[in-house]
């Protein structure tokens, strides 16, 4: 164990980092979630824990489906608020709140900014500074803490004013125009930040979604108008609090989620893993000893005659090839035929002839060839080519 | 618990088995009361695995298992390996064998499958060709037992680790041993040479048979006996014969797994053995940069032992060769006139002609036999047709190599100076004959 200090060494460094993680001051949770489950300062486990006080013996449900599934497939009968950074509802959703406000519901929205058709019927434009997302959160606790503030003017019952931190208002309507809506608060520019519908239901829209997180609806300051808010919504009928449209279906995320749920699907499921598993761990195992490899040598020769072949083309000197090729045809004569090869006349053709048994037309073609190029006759590609031929069917190379 | 785990192995059969369940579950998905039986038989299929794996496990004697070879292998040569088998398990079972070969030969999908009945030992062969000398290390005999319902597989780990050498080959040496003796080389293609040059040492005077000289016939002794009587000669016995073997850059090139060196190797040992046996001396000469390694020839008994134990432990680092160096070793140590095999390669004849002069050096105080190797490799690209332009230059300039090799015979003749140009596989046969040759010829 060469290495042992080493890794005791870094075991050791990472036990200590894992100490001094676990050890940190925990930094307080800025994120925005108004998830009931939340105690962060902008979670909104306290309006849920509040409400039977706050809103005179209603009742609040969380939920995190649509309003399209929660009213027509699931045919609930309650008030909902919906609460998020952002709310874009599409035509479907639409038309079933107006359903819905038309049949006498109360449907609060709160976000800083609006979209999507909703907002397009009603003519909403939010003038938006969504800056919290944005900051560090250092500095939202410094501007909470701080001393500016805006306050918001409540344009019904008491028309109290409220105080809120500037951090916690940043965001309003455009002025309207339209009549239908009417104006419950404003801001000290004198913008909108909660507005109604009515149509035998009513429909709220709010653009100050931070009044219902923890850190607002306990603020002192600032509690009265979350309390105001939601003495919109009719006393004793219950309330469903919508998460659907800020943190989504908040259920199995798992692309498998539609087999899990048919029980003979999931069991193939299980079985599949089990496989898989028992497969990686008895059959990726070893049958035998390592072999390292070592590579045996090559004979290369092959490749070193392609080479020199190469080389010697790129000169192209097809003469000098040729001379090669018969200097060799003439030892090959010499040492199986026994024939000298210093004259090529008549007579050695006819020696060869018989020596050899090939047909006489075919050697003393070779032999013409021969002649010519030792007689220094310009030799072409095509002379080499057909040379090669000739060679050929003598040695008998089909 | 950890021995278990890497014994422990599944079959196919399940892989297949949980395939057919996974289709079963997914059919119960159309079909709905196929769901339960699916369910059930998924229960059953897990505690039969779990049976199986009990019957395989619990038997604690299970497989022996052992290999028997030789000590000593032969370079280049087939070598047999046995592995004997015994079941003790009281089933019959299927057992797939994974011998853990030596890493030099690069062998990793070696195995055997075969059944095992109860206490009946089975015998599995096979043969393996080294072609390098030195240690060879066996590992331990993994055998992979699966019981009748083949679920489950367990290995065991059986035999020992086993180191063996590989020495130069002792079995080409025997094998030319007896035939050089009995005079059959022929059958190996080694010719019966015409004794051109007699002795004129007297050993005895026997009977005549045909073929025998008539002018040795012993006219006296075959009047007294009344048929006809020869005399004969005795040859020419306690010459020193010395296997030089170049250790270079050149003697690397391999033909057929097998190195030069080590084909060199391989005949010096059969050639040696047979010096020895006609009862002249025989020695060893390694070199490369320069002389490595010298064994003086002797015919004491234990030479060839000596000859055989310094072939086999030959290294080289693949230098380039010195042949001065060479012959001044030579001329050195070596005082009698001996015959000199040099086991070298020439690919040119420059590279020839840079050797040439130690060569006719050595050649003046000895018998030289200067052997090298036809390229064996080309001869595929000479007597292939070719296609285009290009591939009629690489035939030519295949054709220009060995013609190269035969104009170096014809230049060392025109010196003095044996050679023998042989194709790698052919080299022992081609020395021996030649040995008989110039023996026969009272050449040394």
């Amino acid at each position: 164990m060469k290495n042992g200090k080493y890794i005791i060494a870094l075991v050791a460094l990472v036990v200590i980092y894992i100490v001094y993680e676990l050890n940190k001051p925990k930094p307080t949770d800025w994120s925005v979630t108004f998830s009931h489950h939340s105690s962060t300062p902008f979670g909104s486990k306290a309006l849920h824990e509040l409400a039977p006080n706050m809103f005179l013996g209603n009742t609040l449900n969380s939920s995190n489906r649509t309003v399209f599934e929660l009213y027509k497939e699931d045919g609930i009968e309650d008030n909902m608020l919906i609460v998020a950074s952002g709310i874009g509802l599409g035509k479907e959703d639409t038309e079933i709140i107006l359903d819905q406000v038309a049949e006498g519901k109360t449907v609060l929205l709160s976000a800083f900014a609006y979209g999507g058709m909703l907002a397009d019927t009603f003519g909403l434009v939010s003038e938006t500074q969504d800056v919290i997302r944005l900051m560090p959160p250092k500095e939202i606790e410094a501007a909470l803490l701080g001393e500016s503030s805006v306050s918001i003017n409540l344009k019904m019952g008491t028309n109290q004013t409220f105080q809120y931190p500037e951090l916690g208002a940043t965001s309003s309507f455009e002025p309207i125009e339209s009549d239908s809506l009417e104006i419950l608060a404003e801001n000290e520019a004198g913008n909108p930040v909660l507005l109604r519908y009515r149509n035998n239901g009513q429909l709220i829209f709010s653009s100050l979604p931070l009044a219902f997180t923890n850190y607002f609806t306990l603020l002192s300051e600032t509690t009265g108008f979350t309390e105001a808010q939601l003495s919109l919504f009719p006393e004793g009928e219950p309330i469903v609090h919508n998460e659907y449209y800020q943190l989504g279906r908040m259920e199995s995320g798992s692309p498998l989620r539609a087999v899990l749920a048919i029980p003979a699907l999931r069991w193939a499921t299980f079985v599949l893993l089990l496989g898989l598993l028992a497969f990686l761990i008895f059959q990726a195992k070893r049958k035998q000893r390592i072999i390292p490899v070592v590579r045996p040598l090559a004979n290369l020769t092959l490749e070193f005659v392609q080479t020199l072949g190469r080389l010697y083309y790129r000169q192209s000197d097809h003469q000098n090839l040729a001379a090669k090729r018969i200097l060799y045809w003439k030892e090959f004569v010499r040492s199986h035929y026994n024939l000298p090869t210093q004259h090529l006349n008549e007579a050695f053709t006819n020696e060869l002839v018989k020596k050899s048994g090939k047909e006489k037309a075919q050697v003393e073609v070779l032999v013409k060839h021969i002649q010519l190029i030792q007689a220094g006759e310009h030799v072409s590609e095509d002379l080499l080519l057909n040379f090669e031929k000739k060679l050929n069917e003598f040695y008998g190379i089909s | 618990m950890k021995q278990f785990f890497r014994s422990y192995y599944l079959t196919p059969r399940v892989y297949g088995g949980l395939g057919v369940l996974i289709a079963i579950f997914i059919l119960a998905y159309v079909v709905p009361w196929l769901f339960y039986p699916a369910e059930i038989l998924t229960y059953l299929f897990l505690v039969a695995i779990v049976g199986d794996s009990l019957v395989l496990f619990l038997n604690k004697k299970g497989i022996t298992a052992e290999r028997i070879c030789a000590e000593k292998f032969s370079n280049g040569d087939e070598n047999l390996v046995k592995l004997v088998l015994e079941s003790r398990f009281n089933f019959p079972v299927q057992a797939t064998v994974y011998d853990e070969l030596p890493e030099q030969f690069q062998i990793r999908d070696h195995q055997f499958h075969t059944a095992l009945k109860p206490l009946e030992p089975i015998e599995l062969s096979y043969n393996l060709r080294p072609v390098k000398r030195g240690s060879y290390q066996f590992g331990i005999i993994n055998v992979l037992v699966v019981s009748p319902a083949g679920l489950v597989r367990r290995r065991f780990q059986l035999g020992t680790e086993r180191a063996i050498a590989v020495y130069p080959s002792f079995v080409q040496m025997r094998k030319y041993e007896l035939l050089a003796i009995s005079n059959q080389l022929k059958e190996f293609g080694v010719k019966k040479i015409r004794r051109i040059g007699n002795n004129m040492e007297f050993e005895q005077i026997k009977n005549y048979v045909s073929g025998d000289d008539y002018r040795k016939v012993n006219w006296k002794a075959t009047a007294r006996k009344g048929h006809l009587m020869v005399n004969q000669y005795q040859e020419e016995k306690s010459q020193q014969v010395y296997s030089v073997i170049d250790k270079g850059r050149v003697m690397q090139q391999p033909f057929e797994g097998l190195s030069l060196l080590d084909y060199s190797v391989n005949s010096s040992l059969a050639i040696s053995n047979i010096a020895l046996k006609k009862g002249d001396k025989a020695g060893i000469v390694t070199f490369q940069d320069k002389v490595n390694s010298m064994l003086p020839a002797s015919n004491r008994n234990m030479q060839l032992n000596l000859i055989l134990e310094h072939l086999y432990k030959q290294k080289t680092a693949y230098k380039e060769s010195d042949f001065s160096r060479l012959y001044i070793t030579l001329k050195r140590k070596v005082n009698q006139r001996a015959l000199v095999l040099l086991y070298t390669n020439f690919e040119s004849l420059s590279s020839m002609r840079r050797q040439l002069p130690s060569m006719r050096k050595i050649a003046q105080q000895h018998l030289l036999v200067c052997i090298f190797f036809e390229n064996t490799e080309v001869d595929g690209l000479i007597n292939t047709s070719a296609n285009d332009i290009e591939d009629v230059y690489t035939k030519g300039i295949a054709e220009q190599l060995v013609f190269e090799k035969k104009q170096i015979v014809k230049e060392l003749k025109s010196h003095g100076i044996h050679t023998i140009l042989t194709p790698p596989k052919e080299l022992s046969v081609n020395t021996i004959n030649k040995y008989l040759e110039l023996k026969s010829r009272g050449l040394i």
